[in-house]
């Protein structure tokens, strides 16, 4: 111990106040005064008038003065925020000497504040890049986003035909930049193989207005923006670029496209993504191509672009310098009346909105209006468990600082009695405490990157299209976000024990030798260590709670069904536009596969349909009874709308109620008339029970004429007649029960995506992937170009799905929250009980000598663990309860009060806290007498 | 100043001079603010007096500066007195401003006396 900080302050100036700086300056001037009065006295004048001689001769009194005194507070600023610099530099030298010299009670307490503050960090960051980061473009606060809202139903919003685009571009002055927007699905040809890749379909502005250069190549140009031009051009992102490759001579080269060659023009930038923030599209494409391109899954997109009445293309603008968002409303709204007037029916009710542009995907509505809840709850939720987890690393570490205090008393006496003040002594505890705290945080950064980058590929793996532009290098709002977290932290785990260790009572210490035996109040069982202990006991068990209903959730989702069995089924999607084949050569190819599969051995059954249950698209349609009249409390009812062949429910191993399945004709589309449905013919449907109980709850479905409006008064609305009733499946992972299904053949309405399904004979899943190669031979046997876009069993399909992945993830983030906060409470208990122990060895010692058999001691120990822990328990049961309520909506079919796992977490904990009790004792009993009565 | 030199038949101070003849005084030995003022006026035999006003600023610029540290001592007439030490960093400027004082003087003399 060279040198001690805060014993040097002592031999410096000590801090002046401004009554005393004044006082000096006063008592100088003062002294100088009395002594040239003394000198003129000498030379012969009288008092009075040496007086008045020596302050004339000394110049301005009163603004010297003024001047001295605020020069010498000037300069004590100065002295006092140097000294504070240099002490806080010696507080940190010194720390990191000390800390250094324990190295095991270092790293113990960096790795739990590592836990502790990268629990808070990775959640942060993740929250920073979905809610806080802006955008990565010049100026973001500039862009908003367009949209079309009703007049008469604020709540309904629509996208934008290119016509009203390009009159709202031209005649507003609100912008400097407005564009146009639309995603789309396209199969891009790599060697043999085509794979679906997301296209951004978009205006020739669209890269000027987002504000990013490209890296290589150029943008869109006006004509290949226009409506049927047809221009085969595409710009790459620049992930999309590097997987192919990342050459330059790229630009030029051609890609197939859906079939068509391509000319590749550019390239984006490394951080371009878009409007969004965590998805992006693969490729972009102009306008110019949108009629031949988009097929938006089969909601039957019937009119060019080109048509007024044809709202395809969400808008965004970048705002002119100055221009408020409120002005530009107003314009905009008057720009809306105008383009009414001039087009009654297409713009009929249509007004503009201006409202933040959507960050995480495309949408028609801005985000405050989106149906889907926000993500701020799940984000508050996250963040208020690893704050927990950090609250529990905290309490563990004040733990371990209590102790070790207890080690240190000499040390502190010594420097008390030397004159080092108790508020210095508070701040080199306190640096101690910071130095550890940032120590920590940046092992808990590498540890927040490193989780979020496994969290993120793990989903980049799922996704079947799109880049996942999500860069995770922490940027300075993370990095300023775990500053924050160290700091508090510091003051939550180092104040309390360095005021405990400050106190004047520990000057008494050094007459103890070391403290062995501490003077102190007698706790009992309420000792500061202890209900240190409880509190991470009960914090502990709530996150353990909380964990384990997540896991049980996940649980439950994976092995979640739609209403039918996944065994033995597979799974095959294909688009036959994606090569781009046209509707009669698209139903013969399906037509013929399905021929194919049903005759390979084994198969029992097989069929198609348009999208699939879990599977990442909706398709719904509103649907009414042919009597009743439109009216906006019908708007609820949208069943699921599935176009599928014959057999779908034999596939799928569902009965049919009642009435008949579709017929080949009508599944197939054989028949002229059905096929012609569109012109005003009777269609046939299928209805699954939820959707008969809403539209004819007290009838009898069959024969029942049902009505699918067409949206649009110059457009037929198609009547259909049920023939089947079904019963009700879910569509999605998280329907509770099973939601309203709408069947058509798939002879009465063509989408070129669609999946089959095969229902094999017997085997077991293994079987159905032992299968999974003859299917793919089969395809490829019959047309070598039909792209194979998913093949699988119908159990790897639901287990690959984002959204049980969704709740997977949560479960895997809470269950690991779960498992640091059991870590560090067992840590905690191990080292309270370890410091007990090691302080009571000669009592032990004592009642060994005096007969006390081992298991005695080891009872007597772990008694004490066993009172705090159910203390603790029980305290925790109690939250974890209130804590579950508020879960209740975020579990995947599990009840926040679910028996297994309030009684198992409990158990796991009282295990584990015993286990940490247990060890600290039985090394006590081991102690000989004699060696424990000669300890100290 | 001009009506001091009436009484004083002092020659007014150039700008920054007074550091220079402060420092000079303080490197002789530690002193207050009267007894620094006293040496400069009782070596340049009158001729030279520093205003006193003027003075102490400079003394306390200089403190806070960090040329000069001070301490508080007993006078000679056993009062509380602020007493001025030059530091290193004092000494360092003293003779720095020393030898550009005489290169002024010098070429200011040479310019004077040029035919």
């Amino acid at each position: 111990m060279a040198r001690i900080p805060g014993l040097r302050r002592d031999f410096r100036f000590p801090w002046r106040s401004r009554q005393q700086i004044d006082r000096d300056v006063e008592e100088e001037l003062e002294l100088h005064l009395e002594l040239r009065v003394r000198e003129l006295e000498q030379a012969g004048l009288e008092p009075e008038e040496a007086r008045r001689q020596a302050i004339r001769q000394f110049g301005d009194l009163g603004r010297a003065r003024r001047s001295l005194i605020s020069l010498d507070r000037r300069s004590e600023r100065r002295h006092r925020l140097s000294t504070l610099l240099e002490e806080a530099r010696q507080d940190a030298r010194y720390a990191l000497r000390t800390l250094g010299n324990s190295v095991g009670f270092t790293a113990v307490a960096v790795l739990v504040l590592a836990l502790g503050i990268g629990a808070n960090t990775a959640v942060f960051s993740v929250v920073n890049h979905l809610l806080l980061r802006p955008r990565q473009v010049e100026r973001p606060e500039q862009l908003v986003g367009v949209f079309g809202q009703s007049t008469e139903d604020p709540t309904d919003y629509d996208a934008f035909s290119y016509p009203t685009y390009v009159d709202l571009r031209e005649q507003s002055t609100v912008f400097a930049q407005l564009a146009a927007q639309d995603i789309g699905i396209v199969g891009v040809a790599e060697g043999e193989i085509t794979r679906r890749v997301m296209a951004g379909l978009v205006s020739s502005n669209f890269f000027a207005a987002v504000g990013v250069p490209m890296e290589r190549g150029r943008a869109f140009t006006p004509e290949e923006e226009r409506p049927g031009n047809g221009e085969p051009v595409v710009v790459l992102s620049f992930a999309f670029w590097e997987k192919r490759g990342g050459d330059p001579d790229l630009v030029g080269e051609t890609l197939s496209i859906n079939g068509r060659p391509f000319t590749v023009i550019g390239v984006t930038r490394p951080e371009f993504s878009g409007t969004t923030v965590i998805f992006s599209p693969d490729i972009w494409l102009p306008l110019g191509v949108y009629d031949s391109m988009v097929n938006d899954f089969g909601s039957g997109r019937e009119r060019d672009l080109a048509d007024r009445r044809a709202r395809a293309l969400m808008l965004f603008g970048r705002l002119n310098p100055g221009v408020e968002m409120t002005a530009g409303q107003a314009e905009l709204e008057r720009l809306a009346t105008r383009l009414e007037e001039q087009y009654p029916v297409a713009q009929e009710n249509q007004t503009v909105t201006l409202a933040p542009l959507p960050r995480l995907g495309l949408s028609t509505r801005p985000e405050a209006a989106e149906r889907s809840g926000s993500l701020a709850a799940p984000s508050l939720l996250l963040m208020g468990m690893a704050g927990i987890v950090l609250l529990i690393a905290c309490l563990n570490l004040a733990n371990m600082l209590i102790a070790r205090g207890a080690a240190r008393r000499t040390e502190m006496a010594i420097r008390v009695s030397l004159g080092g003040g108790r508020s210095r002594l508070l701040r080199q505890l306190l640096t101690e405490g910071l130095v550890l705290a940032l120590l920590g945080g940046a092992a808990g950064l590498v540890l927040a990157y490193w989780a979020s980058r496994l969290l993120i590929n793990s989903l980049v793996n799922l996704m079947p299209y799109g880049v996942v532009v999500w860069d995770m290098t922490p940027d300075l709002r993370v990095l300023l976000a775990t500053f924050l977290f160290c700091v508090v932290a510091t003051l939550f785990f180092a104040f309390g024990p360095a005021i405990r260790l400050t106190r004047s009572d520990v000057l008494l210490d050094l007459k103890e030798k070391g403290g062995a035996k501490s003077k102190g109040r007698q706790w009992g069982w309420t000792s500061p260590r202890n209900l240190l202990v409880v509190a991470q006991i009960a914090l502990s068990l709530v996150l353990l709670t909380a964990g384990g209903l997540f896991l049980r959730g996940a649980q439950a989702a994976g092995k979640a069904d739609p209403g039918f069995s996944l065994d033995e089924r597979i799974l095959v999607e294909l688009d036959p536009s994606l090569v781009g084949y046209d509707e009669p050569r698209g139903r013969e190819v399906y037509s013929s596969l399905l021929d194919r599969l049903q005759a390979l051995p084994g198969v029992e059954a097989v069929s198609q349909a348009s999208i699939v249950p879990f599977g990442p698209v909706y398709t719904s349609r509103r649907v009414l009874r042919v009597t009743q009249e439109e009216t906006v409390e019908d708007e609820g009812l949208e069943p699921q709308y599935y176009r599928i062949g014959a057999d779908y429910f034999r596939t799928l191993g569902l009965p049919i109620l009642r009435g008949r399945d579709f017929n080949l004709a009508e599944a197939r589309g054989a028949a002229p008339e059905a096929a012609q449905e569109g012109a005003g013919a009777l269609g046939v449907a299928i209805i699954d029970e939820p959707l008969a109980e809403r539209l004819f709850p007290d009838e009898d479905p069959l024969g029942q004429q049902i009505r699918l409006p067409a949206g649009s008064p110059d457009r037929p609305d198609r009547f259909l007649e049920v023939v089947g009733l079904v019963p009700g499946t879910r569509h999605d992972i998280f329907d509770s029960e099973p939601v309203p299904h709408l069947y058509v053949p798939f002879g009465q309405d063509y989408g070129p995506g669609a999946h089959l399904y095969l229902h094999l004979r017997g085997g077991g899943e293994a079987a159905a992937v032992a299968m999974l190669p003859t299917v793919r031979e089969e395809i490829r046997a019959l047309d070598e170009n039909l792209p194979v876009l998913g093949l699988m069993t119908l159990r790897q399909h639901r287990d690959s799905s984002p959204m049980l992945w969704v709740v997977q993830a949560g479960a895997k983030v809470f269950g690991l929250f779960g498992g640091l906060a059991l870590l560090l409470a067992v840590v905690g208990v191990y080292g309270v009980k370890a410091f007990v122990v090691s302080r009571r060895t000669r009592e032990l010692g004592i009642r060994t000598a005096l007969g006390a058999r081992p298991g005695d001691l080891v009872w007597l120990v772990v008694k004490e663990g066993l009172v705090l822990t159910g203390v603790g328990v029980g305290i925790g049961l109690f939250l974890a309860l209130a804590v579950g309520q508020l879960l209740g909506s975020l579990l995947y079919e599990v009840s926040a009060t679910d028996p297994l796992v309030l009684v198992s977490a409990p158990l796991v904990l009282i295990g584990a806290a015993l286990l940490a009790a247990y060890l600290p004792a039985r090394r006590a009993t081991r102690v000989a007498p004699t060696v424990a009565l000669r300890y100290e | 100043m001009k009506d001091r030199t009436a009484d004083r038949h002092e020659t007014p101070l150039l700008q920054g001079t007074v550091d220079v003849l402060i420092l000079k005084a303080l490197s002789r030995e530690p002193m207050h603010g009267y007894a620094a003022s006293a040496w400069v006026r009782a070596c340049s035999e009158g001729e030279l007096g520093i205003e006193e006003a003027a003075l102490y600023q400079a003394l306390h610029r200089l403190e806070h500066k960090g040329w000069v540290e001070a301490e508080w001592g007993l006078s000679e007439n056993n009062r509380r007195a602020k007493y001025y030490r030059l530091t290193g960093k004092g000494r360092k400027r003293l003779v720095a401003a020393t030898s550009a004082w005489r290169r002024y003087a010098a070429a200011v003399a040479r310019v004077l006396e040029a035919r």
